[in-house]
């Protein structure tokens, strides 16, 4: 394949990925602004689409601070979440006992509703950003650590063999074996990952954070309801999934830089 | 220096009561090449892991030069069916794998590897990934890799299996030149008949149930080109090897 016929099909394999979800989106937008124009329900049920945009565009400062905030407490979370994750994912799948007797607590813990818990982290980190990061954490870390215990685990035993007869030390088969072969796995635990610390760092917000001159997003949530501001809500609702569209997108892109030359998932 | 490997009385048994091997004595020379051929489940695999220490026998002992144990263990190297090789690495790297392993400095193992690279016929893909490779050049990747430690003893386990035949015979004749160029022993498996007696110096027979060693050969050729597995003579060995293979399995039957 020459350059220019290869720089072609990519482009092609872009616009394949963009236009259907793109179509979809529009022709859903239509369909609610139509809607609301034939129902006309009360703007505070279902504020119209052009409603929702014309609040982004009065709040925009509002909610772009609150987009950066939430963002980077998410992101912070996350990459917190990504270094426990993938630690004990290594650490449990290079001992049999502490698998045993840690992987089941760590599930368990796991069903444990964070919205349950995230008022003791109130208590624990206190008011403002470490209960955001926290709860940004505690929501993220299972995904990447299933993921990169199950990437482990998976190991072609006839590698490890290879290994074996080469002499390798522990800590060499894990790094030049063991972790390379679990990137792909782990790189889709944090891809659901990504999207899971923005969940985590607005429950975050809705107990622990408090208003100032900026409001992170679920500040901005909870006082856009107690004003009755619907359009608002669902405009920080938007940029909330836009923060976490953003952080997938980066993973993402972390990922096919990793894999682009040897693994079919990136391709 | 390698001198002898001694095979005494080798037997192996698994949990469940299966005899992979019953038996097993043979004596390889410093610097033979040796090749074990039969059907599956005859026991040359399971005799391959325990002259390489990477199974245990349940019975008889290996002996290298008269003495067993890690201590005595020679330098050795493996290559299986499948290359084995780490799909996110160069050609070169991979091939660099076990002298990084071993702690060799950077410039050194490049350069071996690199060597090694150009001897197997690959020096234009050192900077490939497995994946950009056919199955023969694979294979070419995981000989340079086994030899690229400067082995003593190599044991080759149905290393061409998955190749097409032109590619086989055109490794066979590879590992017969690497083998008379670098004179390290040389331990087969095979199941093709054809390339046990075209690469064998000698040809050990083996068969089911339980595994054990049948008969043994040593072809005497001339020449080993490929014109070699076109002429009467070869043809005479093959069959004489065939000939001892069906009746063991004739007597394994009765």
């Amino acid at each position: 394949m020459n350059e220019r016929s290869r720089r072609g099909s990519t482009v092609r394999g872009s616009a394949d990925a963009i236009i259907p979800p793109l179509t979809v989106v529009v022709v859903l937008l239509l369909v609610w602004q139509g809607a609301v124009s034939l129902f006309a329900p009360s703007e505070f049920l279902v504020p119209a689409p052009l409603a929702v945009a014309r609040a982004m565009g009065e709040s925009r400062n509002a909610l772009l601070a609150a987009a950066w905030m939430t963002g980077s407490s998410a992101a912070i979370g996350f990459l917190i979440a990504a270094f426990i994750g993938v630690t004990l994912g290594s650490m449990l799948a290079a001992s049999r006992f502490l698998m045993r007797g840690l992987y089941p607590i760590a599930t368990l813990l796991q069903m444990v509703p964070l919205v349950a818990i995230a008022p003791l982290l109130v208590v624990w980190c206190g008011y403002g950003v470490r209960t955001t990061i926290a709860s940004a954490v505690i929501v993220s870390v299972f995904p990447v650590l299933a993921a990169t215990l199950d990437g482990m685990r998976s190991t072609d035993p006839g590698l490890v063999e290879l290994f074996a007869i080469n002499r390798a030390s522990r800590v060499q088969r894990w790094w030049k074996l063991e972790l390379p072969w679990a990137i792909p796995s782990i790189v889709t635990g944090l891809r659901i990952s990504a999207g899971l610390s923005v969940i985590g760092a607005i429950v975050g917000e809705f107990v622990g954070a408090f208003a100032g001159d900026q409001s992170p997003v679920g500040i901005l949530i909870v006082s856009a309801i107690r004003e009755n501001r619907t359009d608002l809500v669902f405009a920080a609702v938007s940029v909330a999934a836009m923060v976490g569209f953003a952080l997938f997108g980066m993973v993402s892109l972390v990922g096919w830089m990793l894999l682009r030359r040897w693994h079919a998932s990136a391709a | 220096m390698l001198q002898r490997i001694e095979l005494s009385h080798l037997g192996r048994v698994y949990e469940d009561g299966c005899v992979a091997l019953a038996g097993a004595s043979l004596e390889l020379r410093a610097g033979s090449i040796t090749v074990l051929v039969g059907p599956s489940g005859c026991g040359k695999t399971t005799l391959l892991r325990l002259i390489g220490g990477l199974d245990a026998p349940t019975s008889g002992r290996v002996l290298f030069h008269g003495a067993e144990g890690l201590l005595v263990q020679p330098r050795t190297a493996f290559a299986f069916q499948e290359p084995r090789l780490l799909p996110w690495r160069t050609v070169l790297a991979n091939v660099a794998l076990p002298l990084e392993l071993a702690g060799v400095p950077v410039a050194e193992r490049a350069e071996r590897a690199t060597a090694m690279l150009k001897r197997v016929g690959l020096g234009n893909a050192a900077r490939k990934l497995p994946g950009q490779l056919s199955g023969g050049m694979r294979m070419r990747a995981s000989i340079a890799r086994a030899l690229v430690t400067a082995p003593q003893l190599l044991l080759l386990d149905e290393p061409f299996g998955a190749v097409d035949e032109i590619a086989r015979h055109a490794l066979d004749d590879l590992l017969r030149s690497l083998w008379s160029e670098l004179g390290m022993t040389v331990v087969m498996v095979t199941h093709s008949i054809v390339e046990a007696t075209y690469v064998g110096e000698r040809v050990v027979v083996m068969a089911p149930a339980p595994g054990r060693i049948v008969a043994e050969f040593s072809p005497q050729f001339m020449d080993r080109s490929s014109a070699l597995r076109a002429t009467p003579e070869f043809a005479a060995v093959t069959a004489e090897v065939l000939r001892a293979l069906g009746e063991a399995m004739v007597e394994e039957h009765s």
